[in-house]
């Protein structure tokens, strides 16, 4: 399979007046034509910064200062910015947590779809059938008269599948989903993964997946990077992630949701709190909640090592966590 | 976790919150009926002493009004509220400032819930001062108890709100409620806005405290699994309404009304091997403002006919504790 993204030693810092919060921290990871590939982690983990410097979103104070993003062999941080224009959405499209913040609420849903296919040269009738059909395929139904309404007189669910369609029209090849279905609820969120799962087929895409809910990550994705305090602590299969998780950061999030087979024992959640970016640890980031550290964790930060083909992670006691059980038995 | 003594703390009975609509001048000439949201819309129901129940269901479902009306932050439309063999309802003035002492609400953002211009210690301090809990030479004490019970430590008494992270807050929040020895805690979605690792520190917290203290809990979520984990019994709301309520492994396991059954097929399994590609509902929940005839959920039941769209369905027993309102339940029996 050929890769459509790689991104090597991704760094994204935001400078503020008397400190540097270091967001995103040697990120690398590849996604694959055609796959689901999952980033997952605890809010202010770097997971959506990381999304926004793809794009390169990131605005002042923050600015991407290392490491190279790879779109079909081309390094999108050495285009100019207008060249960068031509990738944002029609390469590469993004769909938002919230959707209300996301649309312009003074604008219809006509007037957004059509800003995507501004320069396509079509006619207004051409961009119309277009725009229903859009709608239609992310099952909005009775789309001429929905296209003059307003985000306000969308219901949530609704608001997100109109977002999707105003990205899909422009036929990206790759879509950064952050956090698609945290603000909706469990059917609905049921209904938008599903969608995307749907459209990612029909629009052969590969899904960028931003999320912190296991759940969504189980019902999505291929392969999953776990990320920790701007960095990336284990990469695996989807299989291997929730079989066999290799870093005490991703056995701790086991442990801090109830499933099936956990019912009856009391649950051991990862104590304290993450650290604070703009003064990050000199070790291992997680040292200070981990239930396996060692001296050496406080002073160096472990390589993130190969330990399976297709299966790495950052820690220097690979070894202990031999025996740790996953939420599935393989 | 068994219910030991089977005492009802709180009965609730044929509650209905409805919020009237603004008229303007044109719809009162015309004489346009008054439009209701019906945000809690009947509601019968008991919390036994002791217990940790459950109240899920979707966003709009009349969950949080349902708690502040329990409250009476919210004054109900019709019904009754009963509280300890005591009629809540009715108390007005200094009875009813006195008797909410005994139930305390725990609200889901502790980043809107802490007044920001308050200091840990004056947000506790406040609530044991207002309701004189103990002598004004034990105020100190008696903070320092509750700082110790929510593990946050003694010396960040003089900090606010916006120093702490989102979990400390959520505990800070939780000993406010706890300063008034209260026997009640409505928890609001108290974890949904937390992050995955925090969420189980706040959970343990609570089911460490209601343990110690002997409290009930009314935890309010739309977290199924969550809910499953740490609650006795479990009371699923559908448009104001509870359609089903019952022992919570038996409901998840077993569910009895459609509508649960489809809650708990829609939360994702933690099993990338069992995904699926079929939706499991189609359309959304309707509005409050135009419930539907007959039983609330026919429009979106598989397995409605004709009599669901013509008769609201009777709250009925069909197992040990367990009620439905449905006319065709997916359970007939258990024994």
């Amino acid at each position: 399979m050929n890769k459509i993204l790689e991104v090597e030693n991704l760094e994204t810092n935001f400078f503020g007046k008397n400190e540097v919060v270091e967001a995103v921290r040697e990120v690398s990871f590849n996604i694959y034509e055609g796959e689901t590939f999952g980033l997952i982690g605890e809010s202010g983990c770097g997971k959506s910064v990381t999304c926004l410097s793809i794009l390169r979103l990131i605005r002042y104070p923050g600015k991407i200062s290392g490491g190279s993003i790879i779109y079909k062999g081309i390094n999108l941080l050495e285009l100019s910015g207008k060249e960068m224009i031509g990738y944002r959405g029609n390469e590469i499209g993004m769909i938002f947590q919230e959707p209300m913040t996301a649309l312009n609420p003074v604008l219809t849903i006509r007037e957004q779809i059509y800003e995507a296919l501004r320069d396509k040269k079509l006619t207004k009738s051409d961009k119309e059938e277009k725009a229903i059909e859009f709608l239609k395929i992310v099952g909005i139904p009775s789309g001429k008269e929905r296209l003059s309404e307003y985000p306000h007189q969308f219901s949530g669910g609704m608001r997100q599948r109109a977002m999707i369609a105003a990205v899909l029209v422009s036929k990206p090849k790759l879509l950064l989903a952050d956090e698609p279905t945290t603000a909706l609820d469990v059917t609905i969120q049921d209904q938008i993964i599903k969608l995307i799962n749907r459209l990612k087929k029909e629009f052969s895409m590969s899904v960028l997946l931003v999320t912190h809910d296991l759940g969504v990550v189980a019902e999505m994705c291929d392969r999953v990077a776990v990320m920790y305090a701007g960095k990336i602590m284990e990469t695996a299969g989807i299989l291997a992630l929730f079989g066999e998780p290799r870093h005490p950061y991703t056995v701790g999030l086991r442990n801090s949701i109830p499933y099936i087979g956990s019912q009856n024992e009391k649950l051991h959640p990862i104590e304290g709190s993450p650290p604070d970016l703009s003064n990050p640890p000199k070790g291992c980031p997680f040292e200070p909640r981990c239930i396996y550290k060692e001296k050496i964790c406080e002073k160096i930060l472990p390589e993130l090592k190969e330990i399976k083909p297709g299966h790495f992670s950052r820690c220097h006691f690979i070894e202990k966590l031999e025996n740790e059980k996953g939420i599935i038995k393989l | 976790m068994a219910i030991q003594n089977k005492e009802i703390i709180l009965k609730v009975e044929n509650l209905y919150k409805w919020f009237p609509l603004k008229r303007t001048i044109l719809d009162a000439i015309t004489k346009k009926p008054i439009r209701n949201v019906k945000a809690v819309d009947g509601v019968s129901m008991g919390i036994y002493t002791g217990e940790n129940i459950g109240l899920v269901g979707e966003s709009g479902c009349g969950k949080s009004t349902l708690a502040k009306t329990i409250i009476r932050l919210y004054e109900p439309t019709s019904g009754k509220i009963n509280f300890k063999g005591g009629d809540f309802t009715l108390l007005k003035g200094k009875n009813l400032r006195e008797k909410r002492t005994d139930i305390q609400m725990i609200f889901q953002d502790p980043y809107s819930s802490l007044n920001p211009k308050m200091s840990v210690k004056e947000t506790l301090v406040e609530a044991i001062k207002y309701h004189k809990i103990c002598e004004t030479s034990e105020i100190g004490l008696k903070m320092n108890e509750l700082l110790d019970m929510v593990n946050i430590p003694r010396y960040v008494a003089d900090r606010f709100p916006r120093e702490f992270s989102g979990g400390q807050r959520q505990r800070i929040s939780i000993a406010r409620a706890l300063a008034v020895n209260p026997e009640l805690i409505l928890a609001d979605e108290p974890v949904s806005s937390l992050d995955v690792s925090i969420q189980m520190q706040i959970i343990n917290l609570l089911s460490d405290l209601k343990n110690k203290l002997n409290l009930t809990v009314l935890f309010i979520s739309h977290n199924l699994r969550v809910v499953e984990y740490i609650t006795d019994r479990v009371a699923v709301m559908y448009l104001g309404k509870i359609v089903e309520i019952g022992n919570s492994k038996k409901i998840f396991d077993f569910p009895a009304h459609p509508y649960t059954n489809i809650l708990t097929k829609a939360t994702p399994v933690l099993d990338p091997r069992k995904r699926s590609n079929k939706v499991v509902i189609e359309g959304e929940v309707p509005s409050p403002l135009n419930v539907p005839t007959g039983c609330r959920f026919h429009p979106r039941c598989p397995f409605a006919d004709d009599i669901c769209k013509k008769v609201e369905p009777e709250m009925r027993l069909i197992s040990k504790d367990r009620y439905v309102s449905c006319h065709k339940p997916l359970l007939k029996e258990l024994s």
